[in-house]
């Protein structure tokens, strides 16, 4: 794991950009951080990067966002509404997982047990007021 | 003449047959489900003449996958409520014990995700246990007590492919209602698995 | 001289189950029958809603909702022009069940099936009101649709079709209000519970960002009030929310920004589309403090503002059905049988009309 830091959503969105160009294909990775961290601004970073150029906005109410890309879907899934581990078990997520380019997870402790085993673990830190440390996983912390 | 439809596996099948003679099969057809259920809908529409005709309409209800029994199980109730055709669920495991009525100790299996799998036992086509789920780590064990193991998907460690169909079910479904005319239900999937659903509160 | 456009229509994109008839005529629709069955209380334990639940509710619902529809309508089968079910936007599993029953009725009864989009059903929910004019008489409006999942500003025609000229680039408008009343310990979703807050507040004690007040377009940000609420807790209140004075305070400068935006927006649309007619329609529609805001822009600046119901606010049929019977009025427009739902189905964006 490293950690960068970023003073900006668009920073933030540039790492994620930067993070994304190395992501394995069919990969799932669980976004965390508390309300007001800028995952969503992570996330947008990231599609772009993938290829996807129209609006990323927060899936809260239907929970998945699909988005397409010359290499497949991006899936954003954002579990804010799902209370419990024990009923994100019944989100039948286990499709989505294999079929897209890339799947986000936004609130992925929510998952629980769910969460794939080998799921790439991004957190985000607020450290001031719009200061942010982002935690990547080793092997995709590259700058 | 009885409307079966078959879903709870990727190979989604229907049949129309008659009740006294479900062998005489007046329309079948079977297709790649891929998570859709507009074939589905395609197919009742071809069978538009003949659907005021129907006496029952019986639908796999798994162990499988939710999504395609939950369309089997919408559509077949948007039919009753025009026309007042009874439904009835019948055990897709079923369906294929009957197909292999032969088998001394039989596992139909399907997968159920998040590393657990569908189990339903039976000995010369009647039903022993289940259905139930086991985690998949478990599956080799299991495997030593019966004489064949079968699944419609591949599952790793189950060498046989078997798929329910909607003519068998046409024919479980005849025997049923012969047994019990004049039954109907509300049939929901074979739900193994919480959450647990309470009623819901009218809100006119 | 054709005669009403009768629609019946089914709702499950979400958490609540739902039939009506409607019937259109002459651009006039009248509700024959509207039944909603709520799961809402099933969710609440869960902290929102939890779609394997809500699709188990609608298998079950499906039934009873739509005979009680048909009884209470006086209508039978033979008196349908059209079948109607949302296709989207929703939780995928719950917008298949009612679109797969409604598909199979129209093949049973003979009749012609039309998918619809639930933010059209929104777009037109104003023209449920006994109270509002026709469609045509209308001809043309801008519709401000703002719910949990959806914010956005539309125009519709009485033709049928419409266009998306602005929308959220973030947070929808009711999603800020159920994070805010997280973060101020209001619960979730608390949207309701923060506008109760809010009503003996000063809504100038605080000062919230007005997000993408200046950017000259028609797109909304919300996301940035969580932020600044989150930093005003940490520097004024130790990191946790207040209660008493202090707590109606935040809620109603909080509820401020947001329908500042709302209304600074609508307002900004209407004056670069000439039109006169706002419509103004989702769950966050129901927020007094919203339509206030509006009626005053309005009042001032000669629109007329169409609200609708709070019953037609939030999921129901009815607004489906008149959507379906719109449509197909006006083009005779009908699905394939195989059509798909569409989980993420959106409006029209601008200059490419549907």
């Amino acid at each position: 794991m490293a950690t960068t830091t970023s003073e900006s959503p668009e920073q933030t969105r540039q790492i994620a950009a930067r993070f994304a160009a190395h992501l394995p294909p069919a990969c799932v990775v669980a976004v965390s951080g508390e309300l007001g961290a800028g995952k969503t601004h992570f996330i947008q970073g990231a599609a772009r990067a993938l290829g996807f150029a129209d609006t990323v906005t927060s899936p809260t109410f239907t929970l998945v966002h699909e988005y397409p890309t010359p290499q497949g879907p991006i899936f954003h899934v954002d579990l804010y509404r799902i209370a419990s581990p024990i009923e994100a078990a019944s989100l039948g997520l286990d499709e989505t997982f294999a079929a897209g380019r890339a799947t986000f997870i936004e609130w992925p402790e929510r998952l629980g047990p769910d969460l794939p085993d080998d799921a790439l673990r991004v957190h985000i830190r607020i450290a001031g007021d719009t200061r942010r440390e982002i935690d990547l996983p080793t092997p995709l912390a590259r700058p | 003449m009885i409307l079966a439809i078959e879903t709870s596996s990727p190979h989604h099948s229907i049949c129309l047959a008659r009740v006294s003679a479900p062998d005489d099969v007046i329309a079948a057809s079977s297709w790649e489900g891929l998570g859709r259920s507009g074939r589905l809908l395609l197919e009742l529409d071809a069978l538009r003449p003949h659907l005021p005709g129907v006496r029952l309409i019986a639908i796999g209800t798994g162990p499988g996958s939710f999504s395609g029994i939950r369309a089997a199980i919408s559509a077949a109730k948007g039919l009753r409520a025009v026309l007042g055709t009874p439904l009835i669920g019948i055990c897709s495991a079923d369906a294929v014990a009957a197909d292999l009525a032969r088998v001394s100790r039989l596992g139909v299996f399907a997968d159920a995700k998040r590393k657990e799998l569908y189990v339903t036992e039976y000995a010369l086509g009647q039903r022993l246990r289940g259905p139930t789920t086991i985690p998949s780590e478990g599956l080799e064990d299991y495997l030593a007590r019966l004489t064949f193991a079968v699944s419609a998907e591949p599952i790793p460690g189950i060498p046989n492919r078997a798929t329910p169909s909607a003519t068998r079910l046409a024919q479980l479904a005849a025997a049923s209602w012969r047994a019990h005319p004049g039954r109907h239900e509300d049939p929901e999937p074979i739900y193994l698995r919480g959450p647990t659903p309470t009623p819901l509160t009218r809100n006119p | 001289m054709p005669g009403p456009t009768i629609c019946f229509g089914v709702e499950t994109s979400c958490d609540e189950t739902a039939a009506a008839v409607v019937a259109l005529d002459g651009g006039r629709p009248r509700i024959l029958a509207s039944v909603v069955a709520s799961q809402a209380g099933r969710h609440a334990a869960y902290g929102g809603v939890v779609p394997e639940l809500a699709t188990r509710e609608h298998l079950r619902a499906l039934d009873w909702v739509t005979d009680e529809a048909m009884r209470s309508g006086g209508v039978a089968w033979r008196d349908i022009t059209v079948v109607t079910a949302t296709r989207g936007p929703g939780l995928a599993s719950a917008l298949m069940t009612g679109h797969s029953f409604a598909r199979a009725v129209a093949i049973a009864a003979g009749k012609p099936f039309l998918g619809s989009n639930h933010l059209e059903g929104h777009l037109v929910s104003a023209f449920l009101d006994p109270g509002a004019p026709p469609m045509p008489d209308v001809g043309e409006w801008l519709a401000l649709v703002v719910s949990g999942g959806h914010t956005l500003l539309a125009i519709g025609r009485s033709d049928g079709t419409h266009e998306v000229i602005g929308s959220t680039l973030d947070d929808a408008a009711g999603e800020a209000f159920d994070k805010g009343a997280k973060m101020l310990g209001l619960g979730y979703p608390g949207g309701s519970a923060l506008e109760a807050a809010a009503r003996h507040g000063d809504p100038s004690a605080y000062d919230f960002p007005r997000g993408m007040l200046r950017s000259g377009d028609l797109s909304f940000s919300f996301s940035g009030l969580k932020t600044a609420l989150r930093i005003l807790l940490g520097k004024r209140f130790g990191g946790t929310a207040p209660a008493g004075k202090a707590l109606a305070d935040l809620c109603a400068s909080y509820q401020r920004a947001i329908v500042d935006v709302l209304a600074a927006k609508a307002t900004m649309a209407l004056r670069q589309t000439g039109l006169r007619t706002l419509v103004l329609a989702g769950g966050v529609a129901c927020n007094a403090a919203l339509r206030a805001a509006l009626a005053e822009a309005c009042g001032r600046d000669g629109i007329r503002l169409l609200a609708a119901r709070p019953e037609h606010c939030t999921d129901n049929a009815a607004m489906i059905a008149l959507a379906a019977a719109w449509r197909h009025a006006a083009s005779g427009a009908v699905s394939p049988w195989d059509e798909d739902v569409d989980p993420n189905l959106g409006l029209a964006p601008a200059g490419q009309k549907v």
